[in-house]
């Protein structure tokens, strides 16, 4: 795999992938930071489901700042797992009436509105390409 | 625009929980209101009972013959000029009139499965109960800022007064933007 040396370590796909990527993990920390407050009232009990939403939102900044300034293959992972639990939270709370789960609350919400649809999206969409960013750089050495 | 509106009460989040505290001083109502709609439901809350007071007395004049001659004292004396002050105090007789509170037939919005079943048309100024059927909580929030914003947790029920003035009243749930329905006051 080291022959794949001789290419740009940072290719214009890659940047372009990185930055749809980080794009999305913005878009996942904008909402999920926007609808902290008020789905603290719909769901108030255990970890407040407000809360979970800011350590989604934390994580996303913190995933996004990471892969924008390295690219590495360890931050196409982290900005890769960020999303796909977004996107799998989402999609598991919309169709399946999860019960309270130790300190998760019960957060079964069957519908859709426009932000959360948009963070489905972008989370799920944003996931796929981080995969597609890690494949790209699977020549890299791991720094 | 709906989805904007979510924005708009982002910093409203311990403000709209703290709503359900009447006892907050009216000034402090008044201020927020100015600043967020979550704290409508209070000033709301607040501001009805005054309003009206000068009328209301009638229904209760049987009763503070009987049983509160406190209060039907002060009413020959200062009838005219406590309109804000002194007729607000007139419901030391309201715990006569819950046996006709209990025979008017209760006024309910239901919420269950993420929408509302709201009545036809309700009384102005009626005394509803919010019923949330649903494990997670809801709002029944005005989309005109301030006219009503009451947060009802899941399985629980809460009770917030219509406006006074006739119309449709449009509103939605805070937590589910895409909660929508219409209040129709008349
Ligand atoms: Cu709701």
């Amino acid at each position: 795999m080291r022959s794949v040396d001789y290419r740009s370590p940072t290719s214009k796909l890659e940047l372009l992938v990185r930055a749809l990527v980080v794009l999305a993990l913005a878009v996942d920390a904008l909402i999920h930071f926007r609808l902290a407050g008020n789905f603290s009232l719909a769901v108030p009990g255990g970890i407040a489901g407000g809360t979970l939403f800011r350590l989604q939102a934390g994580a996303a900044i913190l995933a996004g700042i990471f892969l924008a300034v390295r690219g590495s293959r360890g931050a196409y992972a982290l900005a890769g797992l960020v999303l796909l639990s977004a996107f799998v939270a989402v999609m598991l709370y919309r169709y399946v009436d999860v019960p309270a789960i130790g300190p998760i609350p019960a957060m079964y919400e069957p519908i859709w509105y426009f932000e959360k649809s948009l963070s489905a999206v972008a989370t799920g969409l944003g996931a796929v390409l981080a995969g597609a960013g890690l494949l790209l750089q699977r020549g890299r050495k791991p720094q | 625009m709906r989805f904007l509106t979510p924005l708009a009460n982002l910093s409203t989040g311990p403000t709209g929980t703290s709503a359900r505290r009447f006892g907050s001083s009216a000034a402090a109502g008044f201020l927020a209101v100015a600043l967020v709609a979550g704290c409508g439901g209070d000033a709301e809350e607040q501001a009805s009972p005054t309003g009206a007071a000068g009328e209301t007395t009638s229904p209760s004049e049987p009763a503070a013959t009987d049983t509160a001659p406190r209060s039907s004292a002060p009413e020959d004396g200062e009838a005219a000029p406590a309109d804000a002050g002194a007729a607000t105090q007139a419901p030391a007789d309201e715990p006569e009139d819950s046996s006709e509170d209990a025979a008017v037939e209760e006024v309910v919005i239901t919420i269950s499965d993420f929408a509302f079943d709201v009545p036809e048309t309700v009384a102005p100024g009626t005394e509803v109960t919010i019923r949330n059927e649903d494990r997670v909580g809801h709002t029944v929030t005005s989309d005109e800022e301030g006219l009503f914003d009451t947060l009802v947790a899941g399985g629980t029920e809460e009770t917030f007064i219509v406006p006074e003035e006739p119309g449709e009243y449009s509103f939605y749930c805070r937590p589910h933007p895409n909660m929508i329905d219409t209040l129709v006051i008349g």
